[in-house]
């Protein structure tokens, strides 16, 4: 069989077939993004309707601090925020009582307010905790004008110079804090995001393992089918397949290691080199043994998952499960972590390219044995 | 052939691949592991707490004393903290390192007395990295709740200087103020209607990551369905000649084996959900249909997707297509504001995004009205993905008479 028309014709298929490209494209997009706002906090946006119901002013107090927040208040009726919440414009209500203020005043806290949150969002962890927080701070306000309120010739000035001054305390720095110190090493590791490179290498895993959709059809008019029938070798005409695929993803990778900053760029390049021609051997073993294309869907998805996040790729591994951060050394990805967290990488990379390399050899060759008997 | 003997012999198709069903049911797990990864220190260390510390007060004032001691009992009581006290803080650092506490929370001496003199006063959280989930989740929680009893301490100063008041005067009300802010620290929960100190509902980021799985799990377990229905154009359709009659028990043996086959990924799901975040009992009622539901929704798009192809790879990418953007729709876009209109209406009435929602919210805390929406959502998808199906499906088993 002619090689190269091969590695021509998949050229060609690649470059019009948007299909399976738009995975690569999608990829890099989305990780550029990702490198670009790596360890910068993201904008949040949460929606959250405020009704109300205060008769007295200090509901109003409430929402003002509430609109000083990192979340898209908006006050409306009661009818409005369910109907909101129930069609998903809106992640969670706070209902203030009609006797908000009337408990303030009288020094009560006891529901005061009532929160429904829809667990619709990564950033609704702190979300009760502010609002509680907020709700504190009307109270101490209102807890302490009442007891200024008793004391004989505090007038109306006084108060007002009171709540200017509690307004830069609520802005300031607080008299009680806490630091936070990891017990082994006395101050916060550095943490390794890169996050945009990270995930790179766990799309081009999922683009690699799709890219042998050929070899899951055995039609007619198949391509694997005539390569048996010719007695050439799976792997040689993998070889040629994959080859185009590895370039572009590749040269997708380039824009998303730039937009990254990472201090050693040229190794993560070579690594990922490695990686990725490790995982096209890992994903020939997959491809020979999937079978079926659905198979082949459902395996790319589960392996992609699975060896990505113990290779570190997708998350830290916390140390407690130091032990798969071993095991995971069979793992391609495991040595392009390596190489991205700054640790050597170059001698482990090539054994298990290599190893797989072998691995995928062999298993071809036994379907080919068993395609060939069919 | 019954309605039962289509979905007999269908299920049996379905199940037949057996490598295709076992990786549509097991599909779960490595992802469920990622979860594990997280959650198991907490679990295996804490005995089902959420927290697992050690406590070293050098503080001796009887005030902060005694509110460390309400804070700790209460939490300790609830059982969503093991606290242990220790001595030293060299004690309970190695606690920490030795595993036998997740954190430790180190109050110096003097720590209240800075506090009421004006001064600003640090207490040290110690954790270790293999902990640095819980701990940190835990942390901001404290912290943020410390802040702002540590700010209301200096609004009740300022508010010495804003009345120009005695030394007396300003010490009576201090205590006073400062009594009444403990009391309300010592109950935050209660503001909201609810009980507890620290960190109320600190788990939704959990709840949403549990249900995205759910979600994604079910979807992907319709693969062999889609896949199936399309192989029936050369396959089985093909060879019987089904008449064009029995087309309609074909066809819904095929939802119904497809139903069954992401219920029993949900099989696989629901334990393991059950085993890293306790679900009350009294919610799976109020799931069980929502599960019953996605799965019918999922099994009908599966079928609908099927019949519309010819070959079945155009078919498994449109499907994998189309599972990938409602995921990133979902778990990037669907709690934005701003979002372009069409967007938010594509969001609104995805039945991904409706699956999604009524497991994080109906598993935890059911507000009926958004159940009833999301319910609504996934039937009438589910009636759309049914009705449009059924016509493709049947058109295409025309074609064979």
């Amino acid at each position: 069989m002619n090689n190269l028309a091969i590695m021509k014709g998949r050229t060609r298929a690649l470059l019009t077939d948007f299909g399976s490209l738009a995975i690569i494209i999608l990829a890099v997009f989305v990780c550029v993004y990702i490198a670009r706002y790596d360890g910068k906090e993201a904008e949040k946006s949460i929606r959250i309707k405020v009704v109300n119901e205060d008769a007295g002013g200090l509901g109003e107090e409430l929402i003002e601090l509430l609109f000083e927040e990192n979340y898209e208040f908006e006050v409306v009726s009661r009818d409005m925020a369910v109907h909101e919440v129930a069609v998903n414009r809106a992640q969670g209500m706070i209902e203030i009582a009609p006797d908000f203020t009337e408990k303030l005043r009288r020094g009560d806290y006891r529901s005061l307010v009532k929160v429904t949150v829809m667990a619709d969002s990564y950033d609704m962890t702190y979300f009760t905790e502010i609002v509680i927080n907020d709700i504190v701070k009307v109270w101490t306000e209102a807890l302490i004008e009442g007891k200024l309120n008793g004391i004989e010739g505090f007038d109306e000035a006084g108060l007002d110079k009171f709540r200017a001054m509690a307004d830069e305390v609520w802005k300031g720095d607080s008299l009680l804090s806490i630091e936070t110190i990891t017990v082994s090493e006395e101050e916060k590791p550095e943490e390794i995001t890169y996050y945009g490179i990270r995930w790179y290498a766990v799309f081009t895993m999922f683009y690699l393992i799709i890219s042998g959709t050929w070899m899951c059809g055995y039609a007619s008019s198949g391509l694997l089918r005539r390569v048996i029938g010719r007695g050439g070798r799976i792997s040689t005409l993998y070889i040629v397949q994959m080859l185009p695929g590895l370039i572009v993803t590749v040269i997708g990778f380039v824009p998303v290691l730039l937009s990254s900053n990472h201090p050693a760029a040229g190794k993560v390049f070579v690594a990922f080199v490695l990686y990725a021609c490790g995982t096209a051997a890992l994903s020939l073993v997959i491809c020979s043994l999937s079978g079926r294309f659905v198979n082949l869907i459902l395996s790319a998805t589960v392996v992609t998952m699975a060896a990505s996040l113990f290779a570190g790729l997708v998350c830290d591994i916390p140390d407690w499960a130091a032990i798969w951060g071993k095991v995971s050394g069979f793992l391609p990805g495991h040595w392009y972590f390596s190489a991205v967290s700054g640790k050597p990488f170059l001698i482990g990379a090539v054994i298990v390219l290599a190893v797989w390399f072998g691995v995928g050899l062999f298993t071809s060759w036994m379907l080919g044995v068993k395609r060939g008997r069919e | 052939m019954k309605l039962l003997s289509f979905i007999r012999y269908d299920i049996k198709r379905l199940f037949g691949h057996g490598k295709t069903a076992l990786l549509a049911v097991l599909a779960p797990i490595p992802v469920v592991l990622m979860f594990g990864l997280f959650l198991a220190p907490v679990l295996k260390d804490g005995e089902g707490a959420f927290i697992n510390g050690a406590l070293c007060n050098e503080d001796d004032s009887l005030m902060l004393s005694a509110m460390m001691d309400m804070v700790v009992d209460y939490e300790v009581e609830k059982g969503n903290a093991v606290i242990t006290s220790v001595s030293d803080v060299e004690t309970g650092k190695n606690m920490v390192e030795e595993g036998k506490a997740a954190v430790l929370l180190h109050v110096p001496a003097g720590t209240y007395q800075n506090a009421m003199n004006g001064d600003k006063a640090v207490m040290k959280f110690y954790y270790a990295p293999s902990h640095a989930f819980d701990a940190l989740t835990f942390q901001s929680g404290i912290a943020s709740s410390i802040s702002v009893f540590g700010q209301g301490i200096r609004v009740i100063n300022v508010a010495g200087n804003a009345a120009g008041m005695s030394e007396e005067e300003f010490t009576r009300l201090r205590n006073d103020s400062v009594s009444e802010l403990i009391g309300v620290y010592l109950h935050r929960g209660e503001i909201i209607g609810k009980n507890g100190v620290f960190l109320l509902g600190g788990d939704y980021h959990l709840r949403y990551a549990l249900a995205i799985l759910f979600a994604a799990c079910a979807f992907f377990a319709s693969f062999p369905v889609l896949y199936l229905t399309c192989l029936d154009k050369t396959g089985v359709l093909a060879k019987r000649s089904v008449p064009a009659g029995k087309m309609t028990r074909w066809f819904f043996a095929r939802i119904l084996s497809g139903t069954l086959l992401i219920l029993c990924t949900f099989a696989v799901m629901y334990p393991m959900a059950r085993a890293l975040r306790q679900v009350k009992m009294s919610n799976v009622l109020a799931v069980l249909p929502g599960m019953v539901l996605t799965a019918l929704t999922f099994s009908a798009l599966g079928v609908f997707i099927g019949s519309l192809f010819r070959n079945e790879q155009p078919a498994l990418w449109t499907g994998l297509y189309f599972g990938a953007a409602s995921f990133a729709g979902v778990a990037f876009l669907s709690d934005k504001a701003g979002l372009p209109k069409v967007v938010s209406f594509l969001m609104r009435i995805s039945p991904f995004r409706a699956s999604v929602s009524i497991f994080s919210n109906a598993m935890f805390n059911l507000m009926i009205e958004r159940y009833a929406e999301d319910m609504l959502v996934l039937l009438t998808a589910f009636i759309l993905f049914l009705t449009a199906g059924f016509f493709a499906y049947r058109k295409r088993g025309v074609l064979y008479e």
